[in-house]
């Protein structure tokens, strides 16, 4: 019990830092228990559901690696990417990608010019600090979000990308399995997205390759190799993880319902802490 | 013989091929092998089609479109009772706001949408998954294991699933009760009583068929509507496209069919 108890504060102030630099909206949705409205699970109340196991990662009938389960977030892919760059690297910003994000970091406002404040997809990479669900089957994989907003992104298996795509919030993801890892290619992305709560931009010249690999059972880490020669000098690779969470289910989150209210309070700049 | 001869000739062995043909690759197509309980793909609407909905658009006839009650009823709505007139009325423009604020739409109003979009079934263990092309919804509707007991009430509701032979019974409650029923031709949401029961059948190897009853004791008292029957094509090569809800998107679907004044996209 008493472990138990100091693992339970350990866990809180490690994870008190990285809440006093989330949105206000997160925080605000953040329920005590059970929230009969809705309004996701914030992280903060994943951390007893995080699996201990390390067993080795199951396997599909065709033998390929099953990323299937629910999923936590990685906090860096929620509030700046540029933390989860290798140590000591800096986003290779071009000059007018640099002076928007220091913009949108000072402007007072900014925050309700996020696409995701308005309720609109987060695109790819960005996260939520809410749980996500991997469906994999071998024809389609399927990436559900508990929110933002409420919906899925699909990864063809089974061709390339179609010509003249349209720009979209998650773009055309193609994925092939290299060994034990899902490679996704992503492109056709349309340039509103954020990459973070920072404001990073991209353009929709943007091209993205993420290789996710599943070491253990409980463990699902993650590369995302971003190539937008319309905002970035060169290409970049951000690195990730996230823990498989048991004996729970993803809720029922619709932003629209806290969203269309909440974006006129958000009278500050996007979130601060950004590593260029 | 002559050269018109021949060609009636030729007219009636290619009429008489395609007469006999016809059915034949039908009936080979119906008799295809398949798993009557693997309803996975993508499934649309046979009739009347998004085709005909954009043809009505592009000829000026989308208000009656958009009034049209073509969502599969077989028989008329139960009479509503006091409370409900009361309390679960919403004008018709209040219906068109709540859609264009892109409020959630849930089950069973995504059903009138599938004639315009397609949608999807992917099974894996435990769990039936149902993705909408509308908005991006999706539900999970979980199997054999009944419906929990502190059942938390939201716009999708709890979906327990069952196979009763070859059918899939989805049985749903557990709404919030600010939903509606249908987008077109139900002038009222649903109470927090609405259950829904749905029995999904694979009849061919591309046919699917859906039968829906609702129940809400507040709304109709001990009187269900039964009667929603739906059928759906498989449709091997298509993909679910993103459209998710945005401005964008609702703006995009009005072009095309609310104000067909606009050309179609």
């Amino acid at each position: 019990m008493k472990k138990d108890l100091l693992r339970s504060i350990v866990t809180a102030l490690s994870v008190a830092p990285f809440l006093a630099v989330v949105s206000p909206v997160v925080i605000a949705q953040e329920p005590r228990g059970v929230n009969p409205a809705g309004g996701g699970v914030p992280m903060t109340s994943l951390e007893h559901l995080k699996a201990k196991s390390s067993r080795t990662a199951p396997r599909t009938p065709d033998g390929k690696p099953n990323l299937s389960g629910l999923w936590g977030p990685d906090g860096h892919f929620i509030i700046d990417i540029s933390a989860a760059l290798k140590p000591g690297e800096k986003l290779p910003l071009q000059p007018w990608a640099l002076k928007l994000t220091e913009e949108r970091l000072s402007k007072p406002g900014a925050k309700q010019q996020d696409p995701k404040a308005n309720c609109l997809p987060d695109g790819v990479p960005r996260e939520d600090p809410f749980p996500w669900r991997i469906i994999q089957t071998p024809q389609l994989i399927v990436f559900l979000f508990e929110g933002n907003v409420h919906s899925y992104r699909q990864i063809f298996m089974d061709g390339s990308h179609p010509k003249d795509l349209d720009p979209l919030w998650y773009g055309d993801s193609r994925g092939r399995w290299d060994g034990d890892t899902l490679v996704v290619d992503t492109v056709g992305f349309n340039d509103k997205s954020w990459f973070d709560g920072a404001g990073h931009p991209h353009t929709e010249r943007l091209h993205v390759i993420e290789r996710y690999r599943r070491p253990d059972s409980a463990h699902l880490e993650f590369e995302v190799t971003i190539d937008d020669p319309g905002a970035y000098t060169r290409p970049f690779t951000l690195f990730g993880h996230s823990p498989l969470l048991e004996n729970t289910e993803i809720m029922e989150y619709f932003c629209v319902e806290n969203g269309a209210v909440d974006v006129s309070h958000m009278v500050g700049p996007a979130t601060v802490g950004v590593n260029h | 013989m002559s050269v018109r001869r021949f060609f009636c000739s030729l007219c009636s062995s290619v009429a008489a091929a395609v007469i006999i043909c016809v059915p034949y690759a039908a009936s080979v197509e119906q008799k295809r092998q398949f798993d009557p309980r693997d309803l996975s793909g993508v499934w649309w609407v046979d009739a009347p089609g998004p085709e005909k909905l954009l043809e009505r658009a592009k000829n000026g006839d989308a208000a009656k479109c958009q009034t049209c009650h073509v969502s599969g009823h077989t028989v008329p709505e139960p009479p509503l009772t006091l409370w409900a007139r009361q309390h679960l009325m919403i004008q018709p423009q209040m219906i068109q706001t709540k859609m264009g604020a892109c409020n959630p739409i849930g089950v069973p109003a995504q059903f009138w949408y599938t004639q315009l979009y397609p949608f999807e079934f992917v099974a894996t263990a435990g769990r039936i998954f149902q993705f909408f092309e509308k908005q991006n919804e999706w539900r999970v509707i979980r199997m054999n294991r009944g419906h929990s007991q502190d059942v938390i009430p939201t716009h999708m509701g709890d979906s327990a699933g069952k196979w009763e032979g070859n059918v899939l019974v989805v049985d749903t409650i557990g709404y919030s009760g600010q939903a509606l029923i249908e987008p077109v031709g139900v002038n009222h949401r649903m109470s927090p009583a609405f259950h829904l029961v749905e029995r999904w059948q694979r009849v061919s190897a591309n046919q699917l068929e859906m039968d829906a009853t609702y129940y809400d004791e507040m709304a109709w008292g001990s009187q269900p509507w039964s009667g929603l029957r739906k059928k759906f094509l498989l449709q091997p090569k298509m993909e679910l496209l993103q459209t998710p809800c945005s401005p964008e998107a609702d703006k995009k679907f009005d072009d095309r069919f609310v104000h067909p004044s606009v050309p179609p996209l």
